[in-house]
């Protein structure tokens, strides 16, 4: 996946309610049904990004000793994230449109 | 130097306290009394550990807990899961010293949750990879972080 697909594919996974990077990856795995599988390294760099850029805000969750006692970083769309999140739907479901056509 | 098997000891004490010649009974007294590890020299290391960890499954086969808990018990312990997780965790935790405490939680701490879990189910075969790829990744996104927030660049990707 290319960098814009990984950014489109994070924020759409963001819609529905906030998340960590773990699950994040996750989310985006089981919709695709495995098709998509996000690079973990390349994710948090990502997710990082797309808050300096105003699209996401992230807060800490409560520390977890499955993670050695550090707590999660939660990450969520902000109103301009939620718009740019749903204009990508819309330019994605216009490009699929003739494969989906075809499906039914 | 000579380790003196059990047995022989056992073997030893019957000779001094038996009254009558040497046969075939008196030896069986002997085994009668002590456990025999005649085979036990022909078990290595390796079997030995896995028959511990056969009782330890063994254990966690009679634990009153949820079925999937008792199957990731069973699998972390046939696997030898906790040593693994714990190894990992300690050199991610040495190697975490070095880094900006949000790659710490946020990446790292991703990590470690991944590599628990796998762990937990008996993925035992990839740890060492998934421990390989967290130090490159939290390394190589460290720089990244450290060149946008303390010295003002942008990262080069």
């Amino acid at each position: 996946m290319t960098l814009l697909d990984t950014r489109t594919a994070l924020l759409q996974a963001l819609i529905p309610k906030a998340g960590y990077g773990l699950e994040l990856i996750d989310r985006v795995r089981e919709r695709t049904r495995g098709k998509l599988i996000l690079l973990q390294g390349r994710v948090y760099p990502l997710l990082r990004d797309l808050e300096s850029e105003g699209l996401l805000r992230s807060y800490d969750g409560d520390a977890l000793p499955e993670r050695g006692g550090r707590p999660r970083r939660y990450y969520e769309l902000t109103a301009e994230g939620r718009r740019v999140a749903r204009a990508d739907a819309t330019a994605i479901s216009a490009l699929l449109a003739p494969a989906l056509g075809e499906a039914r | 130097m000579s380790k003196k098997r059990p047995f022989e000891s056992a073997r030893a004490e019957a000779d001094r306290h038996h009254d009558g010649p040497p046969n075939r009974d008196r030896r069986r007294s002997a085994k009668a009394s002590e456990p025999d590890y005649r085979f036990s020299t022909l078990i290595p290391g390796d079997l030995r550990t896995l028959a511990a960890r056969a009782a330890l499954a063994a254990q966690a086969v009679r634990y009153r807990g949820s079925q999937s808990d008792r199957v990731a018990a069973i699998n972390a312990l046939m696997t030898g899961g906790e040593s693994l997780r714990r190894r990992s965790f300690r050199v991610l935790d040495v190697w975490s010293a070095i880094l900006p405490s949000r790659i710490v939680n946020e990446d790292l701490g991703d990590y470690l949750e991944d590599i628990a879990l796998r762990v937990a189910h008996g993925q035992r075969t990839l740890i060492y990879v998934r421990v390989g790829a967290a130090i490159f990744w939290t390394g190589v996104n460290a720089v990244g972080y450290v060149m946008k927030h303390v010295l003002g660049r942008p990262k080069a990707t």
